[in-house]
């Protein structure tokens, strides 16, 4: 299952790195009222939308947006996160409690009601999503790297290290971290799935990426109001390329879950 | 036990501040004025000073968060710039109408997610089991706006067999006592409207309850497998107790555990989900409310909202917590 994770994965980062260097999308010439929501033809594989635009053109260059969007939103997270939690597990008393409390007050919120309220009031577009998306993903490498670090610390080969007279930062950067990256590498899979779902939300509801910007949630949102007119290829494309990017990203995390950590393998 | 609630209880005081903090800084993350910002650009520098002062936002911010943290305290979750109304008069309102969508959801999560998990554990590595981890896979992964408006497609336009919109037929004549219509209909014994919300009900329940299917099926297999494992499992096989007996009477007590957290934790999301669903199918609940005041810039309700929806989340895991405890005595509270 892992290999089919990958092997999604893989196909929706050429199509994003490769799209836009085969094909420049322009919004201002994309669209054709003459060819008005035609349903999937050999010209239009996947059919024109309300615009007349087609939908497999701005579905491909929409895998650079999501996956964009996910990749960095998480990376950031990553970052601020794992720092957050190494200090708080290595420095322990009250950076601890002011972090982890501070953590516990983002976990105090279902995610994606922060995200939305976060956005709604900064205001819509895909720089603030990307913010809003980091932060409510920040707390879970926080308790990852901390809860790493604690179990690390009193290890013999970071005792050792300190008794060499090794300094706190080169023992967190060098000693320490590189042994909670396991953990943090299948939680950064699984997190870029949950970021590409919370981003179309966002774009769905308006907030994300603004028209005309080929985003798949924003491409959902422009459509799901003609579902009764029974043009059911409008939004089903760009459902399934979200539905199937965080489906690999997620089977992918699921196979180096138990490859990193067999002790979780069922 | 009773200790242990009463430690736990007081553990979400901190939060519940700290959640307080975070809702009233919003309107401090509006960029620029936020008085102008809800007001739009027309407005007067008369009505804008007067909305600054209305809000508090001509006095300093440690100031400006104890007024708030007062109001909340008494309730008072501020007035709607758009339609002038109390905020938590709208929200308990519509409130109703949230639950009654949440709880359709969680029951079919519960219904069918419990029965897939253990099936899956006992047959393990079967094609049921295989398929039912592709299933609960792939239930994680969907968009639930997007299986929304398929599901309102296929079973309300192509097959026509169901609404796909709001609570009630138009222009049924109904009078609500409590606006939970299901409720109300029962006990009215009104049961063309009852027939009628269930109706209604149908489609955006299964499209909410996908997720917490999905996790709940995923969490019923893990913990029951983990249980199967054990070697009073194995006594009780060579006891020769039938297998029914082992798994449903043995096993499934204990699996269970896990899963009591699980759906906790997915109350939170079911609530935060609603705002797409109700968005769909145009069920009137609070989702659906914060979305247009989204649209229209009425900061005051995605304000009151936010908060009242993760109070509901930290008093749910509160609640949890606490039954879960009761529920296996080996919880103590460090």
């Amino acid at each position: 299952m892992a290999r089919v994770g990958l092997g999604i994965v893989a196909a929706f980062v050429l199509i994003a790195v490769l799209t836009p260097a085969v094909h420049r999308y322009d919004a201002k010439t994309d669209s054709n009222l003459a060819l008005r929501l035609k349903p999937p033809t050999g010209d239009h594989p996947f059919g024109t939308d309300t615009l007349g635009r087609d939908i497999l053109v701005r579905v491909l260059h929409g895998a650079r947006v999501s996956l964009g969007l996910g990749v960095s939103s998480v990376a950031l997270a990553a970052v601020v996160g794992s720092v957050l939690g190494l200090l708080a597990g290595y420095v322990g008393r009250r950076v601890d409690l002011v972090v982890m409390f501070c953590m516990d007050i983002l976990l105090a919120f279902p995610a994606t009601l922060l995200a939305i309220a976060i956005v709604a009031m900064i205001g819509p577009g895909l720089r603030n999503s990307l913010f809003a998306i980091s932060l409510v993903s920040i707390p879970v490498y926080a308790r990852i790297s901390r809860g790493a670090v604690l179990a690390l610390r009193e290890r013999e080969f970071v005792t050792a290290a300190r008794g060499l007279g090794v300094s706190d930062w080169r023992l967190l950067g060098r000693h320490i971290f590189p042994n909670c990256l396991p953990p943090l590498i299948v939680q950064t899979t699984l997190a870029i799935a949950f970021a590409i779902l919370e981003a179309a939300a966002l774009g769905f509801l308006g907030l994300g990426a603004q028209p005309p910007t080929p985003e798949w949630g924003a491409m959902l949102a422009d459509s799901y109001k003609y579902f009764t007119s029974g043009a059911w290829w409008v939004f089903f494309f760009p459902g399934a390329a979200i539905m199937l990017a965080v489906l690999g990203f997620n089977l992918l995390g699921d196979g180096l879950r138990d490859a990193l950590d067999p002790r979780l393998k069922q | 036990m009773g200790r242990y609630a009463v430690r736990r209880s007081l553990t979400i005081i901190p939060v519940l501040l700290g959640v307080s903090v975070l809702v009233f800084s919003f309107i401090h993350l509006i960029p620029g004025d936020p008085a102008l910002t809800m007001l739009g650009e027309r407005a007067t520098p008369e009505k804008v000073e007067e909305v600054r002062r209305h809000l508090g936002l001509d006095r300093p911010i440690p100031e400006q968060y104890l007024i708030y943290l007062g109001k909340i305290v008494r309730g008072d979750l501020g007035i709607s710039i758009v339609r002038g109304d109390p905020v938590l008069t709208d929200l308990l309102r519509r409130f109703p109408a949230t639950v009654e969508l949440a709880t359709a959801a969680i029951f079919l999560a519960l219904l069918f997610g419990i029965p897939i998990g253990i099936v899956s554990a006992v047959w393990r590595n079967s094609l049921v089991d295989s398929f039912s981890r592709v299933w609960a896979l792939a239930g994680v992964s969907m968009p639930i706006f997007w299986l929304g408006l398929m599901l309102a497609w296929f079973f309300g336009v192509q097959l026509r067999w169901l609404p796909t919109g709001f609570r009630l037929d138009t222009g049924t004549a109904f009078e609500p006592w409590t606006n939970f219509v299901i409720l109300d209909a029962a006990l009215q014994g009104n049961w063309a409207v009852l027939r009628d919300a269930l109706r209604h009900l149908i489609l955006p329940a299964v499209a909410l309850a996908t997720i917490p299917l999905a996790v709940i099926a995923r969490m019923t297999r893990a913990s029951m497998l983990e249980v199967l494992s054990q070697e009073y499992i194995r006594t009780a096989e060579a006891k020769g107790l039938p297998q029914a007996a082992v798994i449903l009477r043995h096993a499934l007590r204990n699996a269970l555990l896990p899963v009591l957290t699980v759906v906790g934790l997915q109350v939170g999301h079911l609530l935060a989900g609603a705002i797409l669903t109700e968005t769909i199918f145009s069920w009137p609940g609070i989702g659906l409310w914060v979305y247009e005041s989204i649209e229209s810039r009425d900061y005051a309700i995605v304000q009151g909202a936010s908060l009242f929806i993760a109070v509901i989340f930290v008093v749910v895991n509160l609640v949890t917590d606490v039954l879960y405890a009761a529920i296996d005595p080996r919880i103590k509270y460090d």
